[in-house]
């Protein structure tokens, strides 16, 4: 057994190869971000009694993390959300998410996001509508003025299921505005190339699929981008 | 000896543990359940609503937590939910990422694509460890938790667990040696 409490978790290992540490230091991409827990909370208020949310809760990625004053913020992030999720079906997306917070950290994302996909970046004219977009500091960090991610990629994805590319182009492109590098970026690009296939914009489907491929060249979406794209 | 035992019987019988309530369990755990969902193979698009239905089993049957790890009794909760998720026939499977993506790296990659690389590995490795093992290796190196709350939330013997986590472990650096192989025959 007491071999067993010799055993630290690997990142806890100085010796630790660099390849290793990179991968297990990726997991912290799969925090949610606070639009991502407002969004859920709305969701289970509505599912939920009346009140079994008190304040609308106050998930830990409350910003400041103050217990109510956090649960305050955050129902009024999810209400936020709500009405811009409204809203934002009928227009584009407030300018304001050019003000996404500068990243105070600047360590290396913030740096290297601005000229990690160049090729996305200069894509369609989606993207390069919010260049200081890309200065994020965390990939998902969610704009105030724009729903989830989550949201917005899923309206994308039905509107494509019910046979409506050109809907489901115009939302894509409408995230890629909000969420230029956002933590679904790639789910986006795939919906978007899908899209234009089935819109017969085939010189731009290949376009924007190489343009993928240079921006997320270890996607596991890869592989599908190429059959949406290729001959028939 | 009897009076202890009789004492530690009364304990557990006497205190029971103070049960959190269902705000309690989301304020401190929602963000948890998040990443386990994402871990547990579920698409980024999908999390949200499997995230719900953690969330309104929890409600449904915090009841019944009779103590211990509330995280390890989550976590039970999360990969039911996602297993049932992963089944349900409309998952593409090919976003559970059953191969080890190719990637043909060029000399002057930033740092913003490593990153994305390596979260899309990660994903990948994780999806190709069988369930048991994913668990144990999500808890203990992912959220570093305490290996006695991993066998607790996977429903193990503590020996099992440490069985999995160096198999899981093996497996894992047996992929990125893959990975780094077939890198390095694209660049």
């Amino acid at each position: 057994m007491s071999n067993h409490e010799s055993v630290r978790p690997l990142l806890e290992d100085p010796s630790l190869s660099a390849e290793l540490r990179s991968v297990l230091d990726a997991a912290t991409e799969h925090e949610p971000s606070p639009g991502d827990l407002a969004g859920l909370e709305k969701k289970l208020a509505a599912a939920l009694p009346p009140g079994t949310l008190p304040g609308g809760g106050s998930p830990p990625a409350a910003p400041a993390g103050g217990a109510a004053g956090g649960a305050k913020v955050l129902a009024g992030l999810a209400i936020a959300s709500a009405v811009a999720g409204t809203l934002w079906l009928a227009r584009a997306p407030e300018p304001k998410v050019e003000e996404a917070p500068r990243p105070a950290a600047t360590t290396e994302p913030a740096a290297s996001v601005a000229t990690a996909a160049p090729a996305i970046e200069t894509a369609p004219p989606v993207v390069s509508a919010a260049p200081s977009v890309r200065t994020a500091p965390k990939p998902s960090a969610a704009p105030i003025s724009a729903p989830p991610e989550t949201t917005m990629l899923k309206e994308a994805h039905e509107a494509l299921l019910h046979g409506t590319p050109e809907r489901a182009l115009t939302l894509a492109e409408g995230h890629a505005r909000a969420y230029p590098r956002g933590a679904l970026a790639q789910e986006r690009e795939v919906i978007a190339i899908e899209s234009l296939v089935r819109l017969g914009r085939r010189d731009e489907a290949l376009a924007r699929a190489r343009s993928f491929h240079a921006a997320f060249p270890g996607s596991s979406h890869g592989e599908r981008v190429d059959r949406l794209v290729e001959p028939r | 000896m009897t009076d202890a035992i009789q004492r530690d019987v009364l304990l557990v019988e006497s205190e029971p543990p103070r049960l959190p309530t269902f705000g309690d369990v989301y304020a401190e755990h929602a963000a948890f359940v998040w990443r386990s969902m994402r871990r547990l193979g579920v698409r980024p698009g999908d999390v949200e609503d499997t995230c719900q239905e953690v969330f309104l089993v929890v409600h449904a049957k915090l009841g019944e937590f009779r103590g211990g790890s509330i995280r390890a009794w989550l976590f039970a909760i999360a990969t039911r939910v996602a297993s049932d998720y992963r089944k349900r026939a409309f998952v593409r499977r090919e976003l559970t990422g059953e191969e080890l993506p190719e990637l043909s790296a060029p000399e002057a990659q930033t740092a913003a694509i490593e990153r994305a690389q390596a979260v899309s590995l990660l994903e990948s490795i994780l999806a190709s460890l069988d369930d048991d093992k994913r668990s144990v290796f999500m808890l203990f190196e992912l959220e570093q938790m305490p290996m006695q709350e991993v066998a607790a939330a996977v429903g193990c013997p503590l020996q099992t667990a440490y069985t999995r986590l160096h198999a899981a472990r093996a497996q894992v650096a047996a992929a990125i040696e893959r990975f780094q192989k077939r890198n390095g025959r694209h660049a």
